[in-house]
């Protein structure tokens, strides 16, 4: 099913929390809405969801507009930050939840209920905790408990706010390329949440990125870390430096600088402060002759390795590429 | 105590629980203790028959079955302060959440005389239910609604922080997976307000099972109608019959106790329930 | 985590439609509210006062300033000011013990020190006369000695330590609790002594919780009935404490009187309430100052 938003606004009192928002998410699509805490994202997420009204605008599900649809009609899963699992029952009450709660004339029967919440469960890879209490479960369980429980009502549309804020670093990692090889499987339209950009580097096919209530760009991971739109992005994707050029401000990531012993006409004298040559990168930071500022440069490993500069050597930059806005 | 200044690297370990219990002994325990041993002055055979003639066995029945029924009304309407007071907002939502606490804060012979006033048959309200037949002072039911008022505030007081607490996600949740409201109350929000529910309830049970001062004034005292069990002990003292007054007196000591240890287990059980700490 | 403008609006308003009953049923459910709080609450309120002056001023006035009922003011005043400081020492040593400390059967010594909440009255009452009485085990001795307890001030005084006994623990030991014992630690490192540690650094921070106490404690032990009315016996302007002179005037059918007293009591529960929920309001504003200070 394909989303379609228009011309969303919404305040909380004097606040705007989103301001004129267009976004189409097509059907099967796999969509990050990435920023900062506190630029309306989430705010977004649930409006699709139907937790929250928009002030104006409107949303459509599949060309139907749902904008005053109930939470309950909308046939969307949402998967909350904390998981919101109910505590007094098992992780199968959990997952069947949402079949038992309907109402007597589509509610399956109880063996097709069990058939549905097993099969769930071993596509989590989680049947053996069926009768185990949320409590008893790590974090990393908990959020794929929550997410069975989502896709147990069969859903249009899955909708996941910050799925992997709460783990740590390791569970991180191997739940998010779970849960590509997840929507691979299964195609269902899915936008989630996140304020970490390498997260939706990895797993979206889309990138919607947002910042103080208003989206900044929105394209592949590839478009919008190669070619970014604003200043914003720039800076919120990866490590950037920034240069004062005749013509404004430029950007160029730390990759993008060649460095050399000779100076020439365009070059930039400064000095190697520091050296950080752990993994096949080799960081440099330079700080430069004119401005003192500091400049973060990557080199790969071999091309250090023939430079071989030592820390305190002068050395000229020239960055390679340089986006001006 | 050697061994003790080793232990605790805090000073006063000696001090402060040697005064708590000297105090807690001289106070409580030794005088509580006193009706135990006093009751040993029957024998078994005199005090069973103390403690179940007929009239005292009515009073039994009044003080457990209006208590029982003061407990329910407050169970339910406990809640439904609670709710109220944690859910909605209305003029004049402050006042009523500190008058909560009234039964707690007013002298229960004051709550005795003015609920008295009020249901006599020509009080406020007295005087509209007389005429439907329905007797409130100097009956059962007067005891009922006095029990009532003072033990109104455990319940709403119980619940109100656990509902204050309780996560707005698992609400949520429930209704994205297509759950309706009242499916999302009592399948996900009763329970998890049970324990401090029925903790509630058990406290309003004991504390209207010995009440005293709020009752003798809209009860009437009538034997065998209307007469609870701590009126029946002063009356035993009254008539100088230390003996009697002890032995019922022991009766309702051990209902407490088994109650307080009730609720205490409760309160273990709901914080031990499903392997959360 | 800090909190942003906009988290702290999503936590007001977050989810009106989802999470919320419909209108009607709201406002029924408030109405039964206040038909339930207004039937119970604030109609035995409203009575205390309109019957205190029914017969007028005159009359209100001659019950409150009569000789007996001065009396009886007095008395109940003696009892709550010895009850509440003796209360007031045990409960800091109680949950000092408590709480600074580990050692054997402390569960078990926190349900015996909530043990009295667990006695009716009329028990606390008779549990002094069974030992002070004429046929107690010292009334033989107390006799001999000219000494009077029950139906006397000291019967009166002792059962209202009785159950007013656990109020400032209860209130003390689980705040101290979650306070931990780092400050003190730390004060000990310093080298502060014991009682300089109590008074300079758990004292104030405990000061709330003590104040709630000590107001919970002097309206239960003003207000005391059933114990105290088994040992005073009731003898005008001697051993009738405030609740028992309403008693008394009630038994009389003086009921102008006996709600003139009463009101005054209703009065002293009124300014009770306000001063619990001032005692509240600060500490819920101190509590959110630190934890303003350790987030920030």
């Amino acid at each position: 099913m394909s989303i379609t938003i228009q011309q969303i606004n919404k305040g909380f009192g004097q606040f705007s929390a989103l301001r004129d928002i267009n976004l189409q998410v097509p059907s099967g699509e796999l969509v990050a809405l990435l920023g900062p805490s506190g630029c309306g994202k989430t705010t977004l997420l649930r409006i699709i969801a139907g937790l929250e009204t928009p002030d104006s605008g409107q949303i459509l599900f599949d060309g139907v507009d749902t904008t005053h649809a109930d939470v309950r009609e909308r046939q969307v899963g949402f998967v909350f930050q904390h998981y919101a699992l109910f505590r007094h029952m098992t992780v199968f009450e959990n997952v069947a939840f949402g079949l038992r709660v309907r109402p007597k004339e589509t509610r399956p029967s109880n063996a097709e209920i069990k058939k549905r919440v097993h099969d769930l469960l071993k596509l989590v890879q989680l049947d053996w905790l069926a009768d185990r209490y949320p409590p008893q479960l790590s974090g990393g369980q908990r959020q794929r408990i929550a997410l069975a429980r989502a896709l147990a009502v069969e859903p249009k549309v899955l909708l996941l706010d910050e799925p992997f804020g709460a783990l740590d670093a390791k569970v991180r990692k191997d739940l998010r390329r779970w849960l590509r090889r997840l929507h691979d499987e299964l195609h269902v339209t899915s936008v989630f949440v996140t304020h970490d950009q390498e997260e939706a580097l990895e797993v979206a096919d889309t990138i919607v990125v947002m910042n103080h209530g208003q989206v900044e760009q929105v394209g592949s991971p590839q478009a919008v870390y190669d070619n970014p739109a604003t200043p914003f992005v720039y800076e919120f994707l990866g490590n950037v430096n920034a240069f004062e050029t005749p013509q404004g401000k430029g950007f160029v990531r730390p990759y993008e600088i060649s460095v050399s012993r000779e100076a020439d006409a365009q070059s930039i004298a400064g000095s190697l402060t520091y050296v950080h040559s752990v993994g096949s990168l080799v960081r440099l930071e330079i700080k430069r002759a004119d401005n003192e500022q500091y400049v973060d440069v990557e080199l790969g490993r071999e091309q250090f390795n023939q430079l071989s500069f030592k820390q305190g050597e002068t050395v000229y930059l020239k960055p390679t590429q340089l986006r001006v806005f | 105590m050697a061994s003790h200044k080793k232990k605790h690297l805090l000073p006063g370990f000696g001090l402060s629980l040697g005064y708590t219990l000297v105090y807690l002994s001289l106070i409580v325990l030794i005088p509580l203790a006193a009706v135990f041993i006093r009751t040993t002055e029957l024998s078994l055979h005199e005090f069973w028959a103390v403690v179940t003639t007929p009239r005292v066995v009515a009073t039994y029945k009044l003080t457990f079955g209006a208590s029982l029924l003061a407990a329910l009304i407050n169970l339910i309407f406990g809640l439904l302060t609670a709710w109220v007071l944690v859910r909605y907002q209305f003029f004049g939502k402050k006042v009523l959440d500190a008058l909560v606490d009234l039964p707690f804060a007013l002298p229960t012979a004051v709550a005795g005389i003015a609920l008295t006033a009020i249901y006599a048959p020509n009080g406020w309200l007295g005087q509209w239910l007389e005429p439907h037949g329905i007797k409130v002072a100097f009956t059962p039911l007067g005891v009922v609604v006095a029990l009532t008022f003072i033990s109104l505030p455990f319940v709403v007081r119980t619940v109100q922080p656990v509902l204050e607490d309780f996560s707005a996600e698992a609400e949520e949740a429930a209704a994205s997976l297509g759950a309706n409201r009242w499916q999302t109350f009592y399948k996900i929000i009763l329970p998890a307000i049970w324990p401090a529910l029925l903790t509630g309830f058990s406290l309003a049970f004991a504390r209207a099972v010995g009440e005293y001062g709020s009752v003798i004034f809209i009860a009437g005292n009538m034997p065998m109608i209307s007469e609870i069990t701590p009126l029946m002990i002063i009356t035993k003292l009254e008539q100088y019959d230390y003996a009697g007054a002890t032995a019922i007196a022991v009766v309702m000591l051990v209902i407490s106790f088994v109650l307080l240890l009730l609720i205490n287990l409760l309160q273990w059980w709901s914080n031990h329930r499903h392997g959360n700490k | 985590m800090h909190t942003t403008q906009f988290q702290q609006y999503q936590g007001k308003v977050a989810s009106k439609r989802a999470t919320s009953e419909p209108t009607w049923v709201r406002w029924s459910l408030i109405g039964l509210t206040l038909a339930f709080l207004g039937l119970f609450l604030l109609v035995p309120l409203a009575a205390v006062f309109a019957e205190a002056l029914r017969k007028g001023w005159g009359v209100y006035l001659a019950a409150i300033t009569e000789a007996d009922a001065l009396s009886a003011m007095k008395l109940t005043l003696i009892a709550s000011l010895i009850s509440v400081p003796l209360n007031l020492v045990f409960g800091v040593a109680a949950a000092w013990a408590i709480t600074k400390f580990d050692f054997k059967g402390k569960s078990f010594l926190i349900t015996l020190i909530d043990l009295p909440f667990a006695v009716s009255p009329v028990i606390a009452g008779l549990i002094f006369v069974l030992i002070f009485g004429l046929q107690g085990w010292f009334g033989e001795w107390l006799i001999d000695h000219d000494l009077k307890v029950i139906f006397a001030i000291p019967g009166i005084v002792l059962a209202t330590i009785f159950v007013t006994f656990p109020f400032v623990a209860r209130e003390l030991i689980p705040l101290m609790q979650a306070q931990g014992k780092e400050e003190e630690e730390a004060a000990l490192v310093l080298g502060a002594s014991g009682w300089k540690m109590l008074w300079h650094v758990t004292l104030p921070n405990v000061k709330w919780g003590l104040i709630y106490g000590v107001i919970l404690t002097n309206a239960r032990a003003m207000g005391e009935f059933g114990a105290v009315s088994v040992v005073s016996g009731h003898i005008r302007g001697l051993t009738n404490t405030m609740p028992l002179h309403v008693e008394i005037l009630y038994n009389e059918y003086n009921y102008a009187a006996a709600f003139a007293v009463a009101s005054l009591l209703t009065l002293l529960a009124l300014v009770t309430l306000v001063l619990k929920t001032y005692v509240e309001w600060q500490a819920s504003r101190d509590a959110a100052a630190i934890e303003k200070e350790v987030t920030a």
